[in-house]
């Protein structure tokens, strides 16, 4: 009996090795994502390599250039004529925050769309090791560059089997992003360069349940520290000039948005992946996450992949996101929109309160053992009006 | 009908037990079943109760000519401590022991047994496979039993992953990069990110 089970065991680990093939791919996307109102378009190419030597090596390559154009709303002033350098001077001697413009008139600010252009330029890299025991040590390195982004990145993470059957295992992650901005000075006559130091750390554990289903646990800790305010993006900010603690309608400034130095945030996420049928497996997860900004988010998504015939998946996708607002956030629309002479301050709609609802349908067709062709649709939509649809198209080669 | 039942026993018998396999075919090239001591030949019987078709087995062993091997087997002090030691193990370790060892344990039949290649053994077999979990994996797990109690009704055996493994099942589908684009659309558009891994780049677009 013993010895039965020792032949199973060998048995089995042949066979493993035997699927375990090396398979090195090659893939290339691009997407086409546009926002409703003309506002902002993306056209985001990525070129993706991936490298097995033998069964315990794994390299990950990947290439990417996207290029944005458009135009992003916020505070402007409709009539530039007429301005005074005098008072924006008094103004910023008043206050710590960035003072951007002054208007004689609080009815001069309006809220306009500023052109934008720029391109990301980004490349990345993982190599994956795999011990006896089948754990994995993952290590990355990330880099992009913006015309005033730059970020570089490394992360490391270990997957670790837990029972014979490797049907338990934990993984945990930490990765180091330091970025650099450059940032607009007072009344945009200078541009600093200013840091972001980023922590993100991540454990989890997976845990085979059935033959056909899998759940997956993961607690996520995120540490932001350094310039994350949005430099493109304005507030107003009414200063008492002469003193009288009445703000009145030429005591109103154009000014930076600003935001906390700190921001912690930390969540959890269960998967859940299950295969009713042969042709049928669906895909399910939330994702809870909570900060020290005060917002909190719940993201539910689910999937359902159908195998039309031999290679043809159609894969429907719902994923339903609802957040809070951040402390120092602001809806541009209320009637005073108006910040004090100091303190954080924010217009950035993407920090409200608001829930979204994303429609997605992806088409994947493997039309023989080398290629495969992708393409997915799909459609995104806020409660405050921003609306969204982007489509994906690419090839991937086996060889 | 029962020479032919026989005969399948012996083989099955020939397969798992490499003592039974060299004891005949020492019988076979010495042409002298006394050369077996009562002593190896009771515990050849304790290994194989079907020790009484040795004859059968000889038989078949001189039809497939295989009577032209040649010892390369050890002999070392070592490897006859290590005879003896499998040879007084009850019949657990079946595989080490063949009758070379036995017969030089006995050091009645030195001379043959130095002639003598055992055709089959199951040392690989016998040996244990290294362990498939590292120890703090061992560690580790003791904390998550509780999850075999209420979860798990039965353990998924290896072969029974085919399904777990097909690409549909891991995260992203077959089509794991329109995940990445989502994600990074999702990133740009709401304040909050995490649990999808901590690999990747910054972006001016947060």
């Amino acid at each position: 009996m013993n010895k039965k089970i020792k032949i199973s065991v060998l048995g089995c680990t042949a066979i493993s090795a035997g699927l375990a093939q090396a398979e090195q791919v090659l893939s290339l996307h691009q997407m086409q994502y546009q926002e409703d109102d003309d506002r902002i378009k993306v056209a985001d190419t990525s070129l993706a390599l991936k490298l097995d030597f033998g069964v315990d090596y794994s390299l990950d390559l990947s290439l990417g250039y996207d290029s944005v154009t458009g135009a992003s709303p916020t505070w402007q002033i409709a009539n530039t004529t007429g301005l005074s350098g005098t008072e924006l001077e008094q103004g910023q001697a008043m206050t710590d925050e960035t003072l951007l413009g002054y208007a004689h008139d609080v009815s001069q600010y309006q809220i306009k769309r500023v052109p934008l252009e720029d391109t990301r330029k980004s490349a990345a890299a993982s190599l994956t090791v795999r011990d006896s025991y089948r754990n994995e040590w993952s290590f990355g390195l990330a880099h992009s560059k913006e015309s005033d982004y730059k970020s570089n990145s490394v992360s490391a993470s270990y997957l670790m089997f837990l029972d014979k059957g490797k049907n338990r295992s934990v993984n945990i992650g930490l990765a180091y992003l330091n970025d650099e901005t450059l940032v607009f000075g007072t009344g945009y006559q200078s541009r600093t360069e200013e840091k972001i130091q980023v922590i993100n750390f991540e454990t989890g554990l997976t845990q085979v349940l059935s033959p056909t289903s899998i759940f997956d646990l993961k607690l996520f800790f995120n540490h932001d520290n350094g310039y994350l305010s949005n430099h493109y993006l304005t507030i107003l900010r009414g200063i008492d000039l002469n003193e009288d603690n009445i703000i009145t309608d030429d005591e109103y400034f154009l000014a930076a948005d600003s935001r906390p130095d700190v921001r912690n945030g930390y969540g959890t996420k269960l998967s859940y992946s299950t295969q009713f049928w042969s042709w049928l497996t669906g895909q399910f997860s939330y994702r809870y996450y909570q900060d020290s900004w005060s917002i909190k988010s719940h993201t539910v998504s689910a999937s359902l992949s159908f195998e039309v015939f031999d290679g043809l998946f159609i894969t429907p996708e719902y994923v339903r996101y609802q957040q809070s607002q951040a402390d120092f956030y602001l809806n541009p629309n209320v009637k005073e929109p108006y910040f004090s002479a100091s303190g954080e301050g924010s217009n950035d709609t993407r920090l409200g309160d608001f829930s979204a609802d994303t429609y997605g349908l992806t088409v994947s067709y493997q039309v023989n053992n080398e290629w495969q062709l992708d393409l997915s649709v799909n459609r995104y939509q806020q409660t405050n009006q921003f609306a969204a649809s982007w489509a994906v198209l690419g090839v991937n080669y086996r060889f | 009908m029962n020479l032919v039942i026989n005969l399948v026993i012996s083989a099955v018998v020939l397969v798992f037990s490499g003592q039974v396999i060299a004891a005949e075919k020492l019988a076979v090239l010495t042409a002298d079943k006394q050369v077996i001591s009562e002593e190896s030949s009771y515990a050849l019987a304790q290994e194989s109760s079907q020790a009484t078709s040795n004859a059968r087995v000889v038989k078949k062993y001189k039809t497939k000519g295989r009577t032209s091997a040649t010892n390369q087997y050890p002999t070392s002090d070592q490897h006859t401590n290590q005879g003896r030691k499998h040879g007084s193990g009850q019949g657990q370790s079946l595989a080490k022991t063949t009758l070379a060892e036995k017969t030089n344990t006995n050091g009645n039949s030195e001379g043959s047994a130095k002639q003598i290649k055992p055709l089959l053994t199951l040392v690989a077999i016998d040996q244990k496979p290294p362990p498939s979990v590292s120890p703090a994996g061992q560690w580790l797990n003791k904390g998550f039993t509780w999850i075999d109690d209420w979860f798990i009704d039965k353990e998924v055996k290896p072969w029974q992953k085919a399904k777990l493994a097909e690409p549909v099942m891991l995260p992203g589908g077959v089509a794991p990069v329109m995940k990445k684009f989502s994600s990074k659309i999702y990133i740009s558009k709401a304040a909050t990110l995490g649990g999808d891994g901590v690999a990747g780049g910054g972006c001016g677009c947060k």
